[in-house]
Parts: structure tokens; C-alpha cells; sequence
């Protein structure tokens, strides 16, 4: 039988694999039948308490069965999940749950009390907690995980396909977050895609270390709902566990972000590591440095390398086949299977082979726009009238700047918000980041344009270092040799500390970039966060 | 065990990471419970890093050194 829904993947599991794991999270295993009859059990006390088909229940817990359990509880009863990250703050969780009128918000005692003190929106009437720890007795607006439980009517009202899932809200570094709202046919249709190039079976065991919040962790959970294998969840992202946990656990594949990729890389060239059972690894969520992809192979010899591509207003839109990694590898790769993408103009014209533009997608993944947004939604989601007919179907716009190349492997270029223009020359932080990071000691690196009244922009680079520290005239003498001379950074910023990350666990360029550009850096005062390098 | 390391840590997981004070042990478990979440581990990290000037090593940073009041307190007296 087909899955339409992301219920139907779940009974498909319940069917299929009934006692095969499917979580294992520290010392507790939950196989198919158990998730399916806790969730029955969460979704049979979420119908009793009222909530119907299109309600929204938030879900904002550290990563746990319970959190997982809780979407697919939602989703079971035809409601819409909306899953915060355990990084927003109390403000913002009352912020997003006042957005999409949120009825009932799953979550742990800390933030429940943070919660219960601030004014909650009307429409969110219920708090189940779920954790050790105290919460104000009596508080009536209050539910213990342990109570949630009911029995659901015989005859739910299911969902269809195009019923919305789920509301992914993005990270707001441009300004109010919004929320993506994505139908059980994006989800359903993103694992099937996505499972089929992985080459993902039953057999598989893969490390979670990515939010659930974030749809690229959220699909490992999905792709093993659909084919039969299980998810590790892991907590913490520290390099050293994450190496032990890959081998322990006999991981088959992982998914990671630069800013995790970057460290464990690292840390595995100092202190080795074989890890025999590990299939294959994924990066998305940003291009990879170069430095650290170069690596890879010696590191991970035997396991597929998967660059991918995405937005959480596509859940997937490319992937570079692993048998290209050493002759392409930093692309984007070519779109995935059922996927559509051309790269246009700012008309909607499609560029000639080579020439940068801008990506836009259409096919089952795209979601259907950003909640009680009408006008963001517009803007996001429209025809592309340079590609005649097909042009008149709906596009998802992505603000990021690709190019293709002669064997038609797509490249990133950058993200239209963040392209620096100086001396009237359109410049790509990735393409300084990248030489930067080749320079020993790098962590990260940022580069970003400063207002300039006479060119446009100047060029200013921020770095985090490793464990031994840098030297910063070093590193703009590496520059000056390493890189053309419009693409010199004019002055360089070491970050002290790390980075700081959005809720998806990406550097946060836009915070590092305000942090440095912010009054404390422009006026007479250094930075707290940074040391600046004398300017060229 | 430093006691300077120990009170600036618990004051540090309480101020800013939001451990409330009185509800818990130096021993007790705070990442590998999920009491603490992983992006709390990385403001300690920094915290350390900055505020008690002590340089980590990747190999370092791991559970078995980060995980409790008790834990850290003793990486930090033992360590350069």
C-alpha cells in the first residue's frame, strides 16, 4: 500500500517491522509497535482534550522519543506539528506559538515555568510537560506527559496529503521568522527521494545529531520511519562524542552542518578513528570548506561522501552523487529525482551555461507558502515567466546564487542577501571563505562587505581558531598571496570564543556580522567578542 | 578540587544557563540527562575558553569533563 501521509509511513513501520528498533536514545529502545501505540496514546488524549484537524500543537523538547512521539502524534489526528528549537528563547517560543494560534505546546519543566510567568497567547491553553523537575503546582494549565494519554475514536479524521503537517518556522536572521508551511505530500515525497539516493534498507542505523526542528535531521527520522532502520539520538554535538558514538553504536550514516562537520573532521586527523560500518555521510545546511571535504576521504575511506542542497521551503532540492566527489567536490551536485530547477535571471529568463543566477524549484517537495503570510508567500512562491509554459507553474524563488557547469553540475555561488559589491564587482563570501579556511588554524570564517562611500563595500573577514590559536598578520599575508587582489580583505577579525549558531546548529552570519558591525564595533570601543586585525 | 573553579562554574550554570539554584548536586548528570541542552554545553565551553582562560583541546571536550559541576571543577584543577 502507497504512503500518502506521514501517518501512513508510521503504520507502514508498525506493519512492516513491529519489533525492530527503531529509537534508541541512551539506554531506552522504542521499536516500530512501541512508537506506534505511544503515539495512539498521545494522539487519543490530544483528540479528547479538543484538538482537531488543522490545529496546531507545538512542540519544543530536547531531542527524545517524546519529541518524536509528539509530531507524529499531531500528525495522526490530521493537527499540524510545530517544532521549536530548544535554543529559542521564552519570548520567542510565545512569539511563534502567538503566530500560528497554537492550542497545546509539548515541552520541559523549565521552560514550562519560564512560560506560565510570561503572558501566553490566548489560543494556548495547555502546557503537557514532559522531564524531571518542577513546574508551579496546581497551575491548572498544566498536563503531565505521564497523564497525556487517551484512546483515540475509532474513526479519526485522517489526513490527506495536501492537509499542511507541519509548520517549520525559519531561523529569523532576516527579520521575523516565518512559517514554512509544509503538507504531508512535501514529507512524504522527500523521503521517498531522498531514501532511494541514499540507498537507504532496513539495515541502517543512523546518528541524529541534527534538530528536528530542522528538516534535514527531521528526514533522517522520516527516511528510517519509511525503509525500516533505526535513529541513534544524540544530544550533544562535541567532537569527541560524536566519534565515539559513530563507532559505538556501529552508525551506517550521518548527517551534519559545517559547524559540526568542521571540528570532527579535525579531530579525527589528530587522533584517528575507523569506523567500518559507516556507509555514508551527508553534509547540507551550508557548503563545506574545502579544507575539510579534502580531508574526508583519508578520514572516512570506503564511506559515500553526499554534498546536498536544500531549503526548509524545499526540503531538498540537489545532491552530488558520491562517484563525483573527487572531481566536483564543494557542488551542490544536480537536482534530485521529481525535482525541477533552472537558474534565472531576474526576469525569470534562464541563464546561458556558466552564468550565475539565481535557483528556482518546482515539484511535490516545495511547500505551500509561510503561515498568515500572504504577501512573503507571493514573493517566495511564483511563476518564473522567462521559461515560457512551464514558467506559469508555481516556483519557489531561492535568494541563492548558483551556477552550472559544462557536465551540468550545479555550483553555489552566494546567498543574494549576503553578496558583496566592491569596485562594482559582485563577489561571493564563499569564494574568500574558502581560501581562508586553507590557512592552518581557521575554524571558521566569515566574509562579509562593510560599507565603503568610494567602492561600494569593503571586504572584512572574521575567523575562529583552533586549539593553537593564529597569527592574524600571518593570515593576511596568506591572503594577499592566496587570493586576487579585489579580493584582499581589508581588514580581518578574530573571533574570540566560538561562533555563535542558529537553532539548526549553522554559524549564525548574520549575528557574527551585526556583533562586528554593531555600535559597540563601529564606534571608538573594540568589540567584547573579537580581536581586529590593523586595516591593509 | 578548586573551589574558586567550582563556585565560578555554579555560578556561571546558574546565572546564565538558568540551573536554578538549590535543586541540584555538583555530582548530578547536566548534558547526558538533557537537564542542560547542547547549545548550553556551548556557551560553557566558551565560558571556560574566556572567562577561566583555559584553552580546550577538542580531545578534551568530551562528557566525561563537561557533564557535571563535580566533572568540570576537576578537569580544571588538574589541568595547565
Amino acid at each position: 500500500m502507497n504512503s500518502f501521509t506521514v501517518p501512513d509511513l508510521l503504520d507502514h513501520g508498525r506493519r512492516s517491522w513491529p519489533n525492530k528498533p527503531f529509537i534508541i536514545s541512551g539506554d531506552e529502545t522504542v521499536t516500530f509497535s512501541q512508537l506506534a501505540e505511544r503515539v495512539d496514546r498521545f494522539a487519543g488524549w490530544l483528540f479528547s482534550y479538543g484538538i482537531r484537524s488543522g490545529d496546531r500543537v507545538g512542540v519544543h523538547l530536547q531531542k527524545s522519543p517524546e519529541e518524536i512521539i509528539a509530531m507524529l502524534a499531531a500528525a495522526r489526528i490530521g493537527a499540524a506539528w510545530v517544532n521549536m528549537s530548544v535554543h529559542w528563547s521564552a519570548h520567542q517560543v510565545c512569539d511563534q506559538a502567538r503566530d500560528c494560534g497554537m492550542r497545546v505546546l509539548v515541552t520541559g519543566p523549565r521552560r514550562a515555568s519560564e512560560l506560565l510567568k510570561a503572558e501566553l497567547p490566548e489560543t494556548l491553553a495547555c502546557l503537557v510537560v514532559f522531564g524531571e523537575g518542577t513546574v508551579e503546582d496546581g497551575d491548572d494549565r498544566c498536563v503531565a506527559w505521564s497523564e497525556a494519554s487517551g484512546t483515540l475514536p475509532t474513526r479519526p479524521q485522517p489526513a490527506i496529503e495536501t492537509d499542511l503537517a507541519a509548520i517549520c518556522y525559519t531561523s529569523g536572521s532576516t527579520g521575523r521568522p516565518k512559517g514554512v508551511m509544509l503538507s504531508h505530500r512535501n514529507f512524504v515525497a522527500a523521503t521517498a527521494i531522498i531514501a532511494e539516493y541514499l540507498g537507504n534498507t532496513a539495515d541502517d542505523r543512523l546518528l541524529s545529531i541534527l534538530p528536528y526542528c530542522f528538516n534535514y535531521g527531521l528526514l533522517q527520522m522520516l527516511t528510517m520511519l519509511q525503509v525500516g532502520g533505526s535513529v541513534v539520538l544524540q544530544r550533544v554535538t562535541m567532537a569527541a562524542e560524536l566519534a565515539e558514538a559513530l563507532s559505538r553504536h556501529q552508525i551506517t550514516g550521518v548527517a551534519a552542518v559545517p559547524s559540526i562537520w568542521t571540528p570532527l573532521v579535525a579531530h579525527l586527523a589528530e587522533i584517528g578513528g575507523t569506523f567500518p560500518s559507516l556507509r555514508y555521510l551527508t553534509n547540507a545546511g551550508g557548503k563545506c570548506p574545502d579544507a575539510v571535504l579534502a580531508q574526508m576521504p583519508a578520514i572516512f575511506p570506503g564511506t559515500k561522501v553526499y554534498l546536498m542542497y536544500g531549503m526548509t521551503e524545499t526540503i531538498r532540492a540537489t545532491f552530488l552523487d558520491p562517484d563525483l566527489f573527487e572531481t566536483k567536490r564543494g557542488a551542490m551536485g544536480r537536482p534530485t529525482r521529481n525535482t525541477e530547477i533552472f537558474i534565472v535571471d531576474a526576469e525569470g529568463r534562464p541563464c546561458p551555461r556558466g552564468i550565475p543566477g539565481e535557483l528556482v524549484q518546482r515539484g511535490p517537495t516545495v511547500a505551500a507558502g509561510y503561515w498568515d503570510r500572504p504577501e512573503a508567500t507571493a514573493a517566495k512562491f511564483r511563476p518564473c515567466p522567462g521559461l515560457g509554459a512551464i514558467g506559469k507553474e508555481r516556483f519557489c524563488w531561492s535568494d541563492d546564487i548558483v551556477r552550472e557547469d559544462e557536465d551540468g553540475v550545479l555550483w553555489f555561488v552566494g546567498r543574494q542577501g549576503f553578496m558583496i559589491k566592491s569596485n562594482g564587482v559582485r563577489i561571493s563570501p564563499t569564494e574568500i571563505e574558502e581560501v581562508v579556511h586553507h590557512f592552518p588554524g581557521v575554524v571558521h570564517a566569515v566574509a562579509f562587505g562593510v560599507p565603503e562611500p568610494a567602492i561600494g563595500q569593503a571586504i572584512e573577514v572574521a575567523v575562529q581558531a583552533g586549539e593553537n590559536g593564529l597569527d592574524l598578520g600571518e593570515l593576511r599575508r596568506f591572503c594577499r598571496s592566496s587570493l586576487p587582489g579585489y579580493l584582499w580583505p581589508r581588514r580581518v577579525h578574530l573571533w574570540l570564543g566560538r561562533m555563535p549558531v542558529t537553532g539548526n546548529g549553522k554559524i549564525d552570519v548574520r549575528a557574527v556580522v551585526d556583533t562586528l558591525l554593531g555600535p559597540d564595533a563601529t564606534g571608538l570601543s573594540q568589540p567584547a567578542s573579537a580581536i581586529t586585525g590593523e586595516p591593509q | 578540587m578548586s573551589n574558586s573553579h567550582r563556585d565560578a562554574i555554579a555560578a556561571f550554570l546558574e546565572t546564565e544557563l538558568g540551573l536554578e539554584p538549590g535543586t541540584y548536586q555538583d555530582s548530578d548528570a547536566l548534558f547526558s540527562t538533557g537537564r542542560l541542552d547542547s547549545f548550553s554545553l556551548v556557551d560553557l565551553l566558551v565560558f571556560v575558553e574566556t572567562r577561566l582562560h583555559r584553552s580546550l583541546r577538542t580531545a578534551e571536550t568530551t562528557l566525561a569533563n563537561f557533564d557535571s559541576i563535580a566533572s568540570l571543577s576537576a578537569f580544571m584543577a588538574i589541568s595547565p
